[in-house]
C-alpha cells in the first residue's frame, strides 16, 4: 500500500457498490476490484466491511443475491442491483455530487478575514 | 415489503437452503482464492498470495461474524413473513370455502353469536360485581360494620351515634372508621326541593379515600357541635344548580330552613350511598337541629364504614371492635346488652343476595355457549362428509397434515371471530337484561362497559369456541389419507357417532335449561301470588317532608296531615285516604324496643318491634283486615291515652289464647293500650312473612316523614297531577316524591325473579332451538347418505311408513338418550336452584313432565321434514344416483 491510495470514507462505500452493481451482476470480489480499477487503485476497498455491507444492502432490498458460476467456473454469489437499489444510487449521487462541489467551492474560496 | 419481493426471497431461500454459516464461509473463501490468485498472476508464490490474500482483507472472523448476525436476522424476519403468508393464504382459502357455503357458514357465525353474546354480557355484569374493585380509592380495604344483637342474621344494623364514637376512639384494626345516616333535606332556592343528603362523620371522605374535584371534603372540625355549618355537593349537583363545580363553592344554600356554605364537590363516580347529592357533618345537621343527639345510645340509625389497615381481615376487625362491645355491653346494659360488631367487606353488599343468581347465570350461559359449539361442531361435521373428497386430493398433492388441520382451523376461528364480533354487539343489548336478572336497581358506578378487558374475553371466548368446535371435525377430515377413504366406512360410521354425540349434548344441555327456566318462571309467579296482606291495585302513594321550623312542633304536622288528608279525600274518584311513615314492603327497619306487660322476660329474646306510625284512615285505604278491636278514629288525639293496633303475629307471640285487645304495651317512657288487632302484612319486604308488627296513631307521633296512599276506583296514576295540586295549595314549601302507583313498589319486588326467569326462560329457548336445529341437521344428513338403501327398501316394498320410522326411530333414540341425560343434570342443578328460589321444590313432577315434552316437541318437528323426504324417495332416481 502506498501513500497514494486513500480509505474509503464511511458511507461512501455503499455508494460505490451500487454503482459497481450498476453495470451488471458482480460478486464481491467484481466488486472490489471495479472500485480499485475504477478510482485507478486510489480508493483502497477495506474488504472486512465490504461483505457486511453488501449483506446490509441485501437486507434493506437495493441489492439482490443468487448463487451462480464464476469466470474460472467456481461457485460464487452474484449481487444483483434492484430496481429499489437503482433508485436509491441514483438518489445518493446527486447527493454525493452536492456535497463534493460544496467540500470544492469552500476549499476554493479566497481566503478571507475570519 | 413483505409481500411485493416474495418471489425472489423464495428463490433465495431454496437456494440458500437454512444454512447461514456455510454460505457466509463460502463466500469469504470465493473472495480470498480470487484475491490470491491475482497476487498469484503477479509473479507470487501460492503461500506469498494466499497470506497476503489475507492481510489484505483483515479481520475474516470479524466480517464473517458481522455477516452472520446482518442474515440471521433477516432469516428471522423472512420466517415471520413467511408465516403471516401462509396464514393469509389460509384465510383467503377459508374465506372462499365459507363464501362458497354461505349459508352453513352464516348458520354457524349466527349460533356463535347467541353463544358469545350471552357470554361476554354475563362476563361484563360478573367482572363489576366481582372482579373489579369499587370505584373508591380505597375500595379494596373498605367494610361495612354493622353493630348487630348477637343471633340476628343481620350484618349491618346502624349503631347509635355514642356507640360509634366509642368504637371510633377504641378500635385498632381500621386506618379510619366512618359513620353515615341517610336522609332527605329540604334545599329552598328558587323553590323547594328534597335532596338527598347523607349525615357524615368528619372521617368519612377520608375513610374512603375520597378527594374533593374542587374545594375540600368534610374534616373533623367541621363535624364539631358549634362549628360552622359546611356541606359537600355532588358534581351532578353543582352543575345543575350553580352552573359548574367551581362556582358551587363558597355559596350560602338555605338547606332545611338554615343557611349552610359549600365548601367542596366531589366526582360524580365517588358519591356513597350512590344516589347521594349533599353530605353534611353529623354534629351540625339534621339530628343536633332537633335537639335530641346525641344523647340516646338506644337510637341507632348510623351505618358503619371502615378502612381497614392494609394486611387486616374482616375477621381480625371483628375481634378487635368485640372487646370494645363487651365493654359498652357491661357499661351500658340497657342498650347494648348482647351487641356484637360484624364486619363485611363493602362489595359482598352488593354480591351478597346476587350471588346465587349470578352462578347460575354463568352455568347458563356457559351452557348456551356449549349447545352453540356443539351445534357449529355438528354442523361442520357433516360438512365435512361433502368436503373428504376435496381434502383427499390435497392430501395426494403432498398437503402435510398439519397444514390441512391448520387450514381447516383457520375456517372454524374465521367463523368464531365473526360470530364473536356479532355477538359482541348483541352483548350491548344483552348485558342489561342480565344485570336486570342478577342484580336489579344497581348503584350509579355500576356500569357495565364493554371495555378492553370485556372485548377481550369476548375474543378469547371466541378463539377458544372456534378451536373447540373446530378441532374434532378438522382432526378426522386430516386422517383422509387417499380417496379410498370417501367409500370407507369406518370413518363415516366414526363421524357420524361423534356427530350424534354432540346432538345427545345439545338436547341434554337444552333440556336442563329448560327445567331451570320453568322452575324460575314458578318461583316468579309464586313471588306474585304471595299474600300481601293489603291491596296496592288503584292506590296512589305520595312521599312529604314537613321540615323546617314551621313544621317543628307536632300539632302542627299534625294539622299539616290532617288537612292534607281532607283535602285529597275531597277529590274527585278518591275513596279513601291515609298515610303512614313507611309503606308495606319496603318500608323495613324502624324498629321500637316494647315490653308487653304482664309478659315473663325471656332472656336472649329480641324485644325490638317493627312500629309504623299510621294516620286513621290508613287501614281502610290499604284494606288491611281486622281481626278484633278497632283501628284508630281522630279520637286518638294528642290529648286522649296513647293507643295501639298490634298485627297477628304480634298477638300470637305474646298473647296466643287470651287476645291482645285491652293489653298494655310499654315502649320508650310511654305505656299505650291495645285497642285492636290486624291480619298480617308483608311490612318488611315481599318475602319477609310473620313478622310482629305494631301500629301508633300519627296525632299521638307526629313523624317528619310520611307517605300518603290514595285509594281510587279508576287508575291511580291519573290522580298524580291533582295530588300535588293539593298538596301545594296548603304549601308550596313541601316537595311531594315517590309519588307513584303503591303497586309498582310491589312490582320493583319482583323485578329481579322476574327478570331472572325471563332471562332463563329465553337462554332456555335459544338452547332448545339450537338443538332442534342440529338435530335436524343431523337426520337430514343420515336420510341423505342413506338415500340409496332407503330406495332399495321402497324398491322392495317397504310402505312409506315403515321406511319414515325408520329415520323417526333413530331421531327417537337420540332425543330419548339426550332426554335422560338432560333430565339426571336438570335435577343435579335444580336441588341447588330450588334451595336459592322462592317457593320452589327441585322435584316438581310438571316441570320435568313439561320440559320432556317440548323437547319431545321440538324433535318431532325437527324430524318431520327428513322423515317425509325419506318416505317419498323415488327408489328409480335413488338407485341410479351413483
Amino acid at each position: 500500500m502506498t501513500d497514494r491510495q486513500v480509505d474509503i470514507l464511511r458511507g461512501t462505500l455503499d455508494l460505490l457498490i451500487l454503482k459497481a452493481l450498476s453495470w451488471g451482476p458482480a460478486h464481491g470480489y467484481g466488486v472490489a476490484r471495479w472500485i480499485e480499477q475504477a478510482t485507478g487503485d486510489i480508493l483502497q476497498v477495506e474488504e472486512g466491511s465490504l461483505y457486511p455491507a453488501l449483506h446490509r444492502l441485501q437486507v434493506r432490498g437495493w441489492i439482490d443475491a443468487e448463487w451462480g458460476a464464476s469466470e474460472n467456473n467456481r461457485r460464487a454469489k452474484f449481487y444483483t442491483l434492484t430496481a429499489k437499489g437503482r433508485a436509491q444510487l441514483r438518489l445518493e449521487m446527486v447527493t454525493w455530487t452536492r456535497f463534493a462541489h460544496a467540500v470544492f467551492a469552500a476549499l476554493e474560496a479566497p481566503p478571507q478575514p475570519a | 415489503m413483505a409481500t411485493s419481493d416474495a418471489p425472489a426471497w423464495r428463490r433465495y431461500l431454496r437456494f440458500w437452503g437454512s444454512d447461514v454459516h456455510d454460505d457466509v464461509d463460502e463466500e469469504l473463501r470465493f473472495h480470498l482464492a480470487m484475491r490470491a490468485s491475482e497476487y498469484a498472476e503477479r509473479g507470487m508464490a501460492p503461500d506469498e498470495a494466499r497470506r497476503r490474500a489475507e492481510d489484505r482483507f483483515g479481520s475474516v472472523e470479524r466480517a464473517r461474524g458481522e455477516c452472520l448476525d446482518i442474515d440471521k436476522r433477516f432469516h428471522r424476519r423472512l420466517g415471520y413473513a413467511d408465516m403471516l403468508r401462509t396464514v393469509l393464504q389460509d384465510l383467503r382459502f377459508a374465506l372462499r370455502v365459507l363464501r362458497r357455503q354461505a349459508l352453513p357458514a352464516l348458520a354457524a357465525v349466527l349460533c356463535l353469536a347467541i353463544g358469545i353474546s350471552a357470554t361476554t354480557a354475563m362476563f361484563s355484569v360478573a367482572d363489576r360485581l366481582l372482579l373489579k374493585p369499587l370505584p373508591y380509592p380505597n375500595g379494596d380495604r373498605l367494610v361495612t360494620v354493622g353493630s348487630t344483637r348477637r343471633g340476628s342474621a343481620d350484618r349491618s344494623s346502624p349503631a347509635s351515634y355514642l356507640d360509634y364514637l366509642d368504637l371510633r376512639a377504641g378500635q385498632h384494626a381500621f386506618s379510619g372508621l366512618a359513620a353515615m345516616g341517610q336522609t332527605d333535606f329540604i334545599m329552598l332556592r328558587a323553590e323547594a326541593s328534597r335532596v338527598s343528603s347523607a349525615l357524615v362523620s368528619g372521617n368519612f371522605f377520608a375513610t374512603f379515600g375520597v378527594t374533593p374535584e374542587v374545594g375540600r371534603t368534610i374534616t373533623d372540625a367541621d363535624d364539631r357541635p358549634g362549628a360552622a355549618p359546611v356541606m359537600v355537593v355532588s358534581d351532578a349537583f353543582a352543575r345543575r344548580e350553580f352552573g359548574s363545580p367551581a362556582a358551587a363553592v363558597g355559596r350560602t344554600v338555605n338547606f332545611n330552613a338554615a343557611a349552610r356554605t359549600i365548601v367542596g364537590v366531589i366526582a360524580d363516580e365517588w358519591r356513597y350511598p350512590s344516589r347521594t347529592e349533599v353530605w353534611l357533618p353529623i354534629a351540625t345537621g339534621g339530628y343536633a337541629q332537633a335537639g335530641r343527639y346525641p344523647k340516646d345510645r338506644g337510637e341507632r340509625n348510623l351505618l358503619m364504614y371502615g378502612a381497614l389497615r392494609p394486611g387486616t381481615t374482616p375477621a381480625a376487625a371483628e375481634r378487635d371492635l368485640d372487646a370494645i362491645t363487651a365493654r359498652l355491653a357491661r357499661q351500658y346494659p340497657s342498650d347494648d346488652a348482647d351487641m356484637t360488631a360484624r364486619v363485611t367487606r363493602l362489595r359482598e353488599t352488593y354480591v351478597g343476595d346476587a350471588r346465587n343468581a349470578l352462578l347460575i347465570m354463568i352455568g347458563a350461559t356457559l351452557a348456551v355457549l356449549l349447545v352453540a359449539c356443539a351445534n357449529v361442531a355438528a354442523l361442520q361435521l357433516a360438512r365435512s362428509a361433502a368436503r373428504t373428497t376435496e381434502i383427499s386430493i390435497r392430501a395426494a398433492l403432498g398437503a402435510a397434515r398439519g397444514r390441512i388441520v391448520r387450514q381447516l382451523l383457520t375456517e372454524s376461528l374465521l367463523l368464531a371471530v365473526a360470530g364473536g364480533a356479532v355477538g359482541t354487539v348483541l352483548a350491548l343489548w344483552t348485558r342489561k337484561l342480565v344485570a336486570n336478572a342478577v342484580i336489579p336497581g344497581t348503584p350509579a358506578w355500576m356500569t357495565f362497559d364493554l371495555d378492553s378487558r370485556v372485548l377481550l374475553f369476548a375474543l378469547g371466548v371466541s378463539c377458544i369456541t372456534g378451536v373447540a368446535f373446530g378441532l374434532a371435525p378438522a382432526m378426522r377430515l386430516a386422517k383422509v389419507r387417499d380417496a379410498s377413504s370417501l367409500r370407507g366406512t369406518t370413518a363415516g360410521r366414526s363421524r357420524a357417532r361423534l356427530q350424534r354425540s354432540f346432538i345427545v349434548l345439545e338436547l341434554a344441555l337444552s333440556i336442563a335449561l329448560v327445567v331451570c327456566a320453568m322452575l324460575a318462571l314458578d318461583s316468579a309467579a309464586q313471588m306474585r301470588r304471595v299474600p300481601l296482606g293489603f291491596d296496592p291495585a288503584g292506590v296512589l302513594s305520595m312521599r312529604v317532608a314537613l321540615q323546617g321550623p314551621r313544621y317543628d312542633s307536632g300539632a302542627a304536622k299534625t294539622a299539616f296531615v290532617q288537612s292534607l288528608d281532607q283535602r285529597l279525600s275531597a277529590l274527585p274518584g278518591v275513596q279513601a285516604v291515609g298515610a303512614a311513615d313507611l309503606l308495606p314492603i319496603d318500608g323495613c327497619c324502624s324498629r321500637w324496643e316494647v315490653v308487653p306487660q304482664g309478659q315473663p322476660d325471656v332472656p336472649g329474646h329480641d324485644p325490638s318491634i317493627t312500629g309504623t306510625v299510621v294516620t286513621p284512615g290508613y287501614f281502610t285505604a290499604l284494606r288491611l283486615r281486622v281481626r278484633s278491636g278497632r283501628v284508630f278514629t281522630d279520637a286518638d288525639g294528642a290529648q286522649s291515652p296513647l293507643a295501639m293496633v298490634v298485627n297477628r303475629s304480634f298477638e300470637r307471640q305474646y298473647w296466643p289464647r287470651t287476645g291482645a285487645v285491652g293489653e298494655h304495651v310499654a315502649f320508650g317512657n310511654d305505656q299505650a293500650l291495645v285497642v285492636g288487632v290486624v291480619e298480617d302484612v308483608r311490612q318488611e319486604g315481599l318475602l319477609n312473612a310473620g313478622n310482629p308488627q305494631f301500629f301508633l296513631a300519627y296525632a299521638q307521633h307526629p313523624r317528619t316523614f310520611m307517605t300518603f296512599v290514595m285509594r281510587t276506583a279508576g287508575d291511580p296514576a291519573a290522580l298524580v297531577a291533582s295530588a300535588r295540586r293539593t298538596l301545594h295549595a296548603i304549601d308550596p314549601g313541601i316537595p311531594a316524591y315517590s309519588v307513584q302507583p303503591l303497586q309498582n313498589v310491589v312490582d320493583q319486588a319482583t323485578v329481579q325473579s322476574r327478570g331472572f326467569g325471563r332471562l332463563l326462560t329465553i337462554f332456555a329457548a335459544v338452547a332448545l332451538l339450537l338443538a332442534a336445529t342440529g338435530l335436524y341437521g343431523v337426520i337430514a344428513f343420515l336420510v341423505a347418505s342413506r338415500t340409496r338403501e332407503l330406495g332399495v327398501r321402497i324398491a322392495l316394498g317397504a310402505n312409506p311408513a315403515a321406511v319414515a320410522g325408520v329415520v323417526i326411530r333413530q331421531s327417537a333414540v337420540l332425543t330419548a338418550v339426550g332426554a335422560v341425560a338432560g333430565l339426571a343434570l336438570a335435577v343435579a342443578v335444580a336441588r341447588w336452584l330450588a334451595a336459592t328460589l322462592y317457593g320452589v321444590q327441585w322435584f316438581e313432577p310438571g316441570v320435568y313432565v313439561g320440559a320432556t315434552a317440548a323437547l319431545a316437541g321440538v324433535a318431532m318437528v325437527a324430524t318431520w321434514a327428513p322423515a317425509r323426504r325419506a318416505s317419498r324417495t323415488d327408489p328409480v332416481t335413488a338407485l341410479r344416483a351413483d
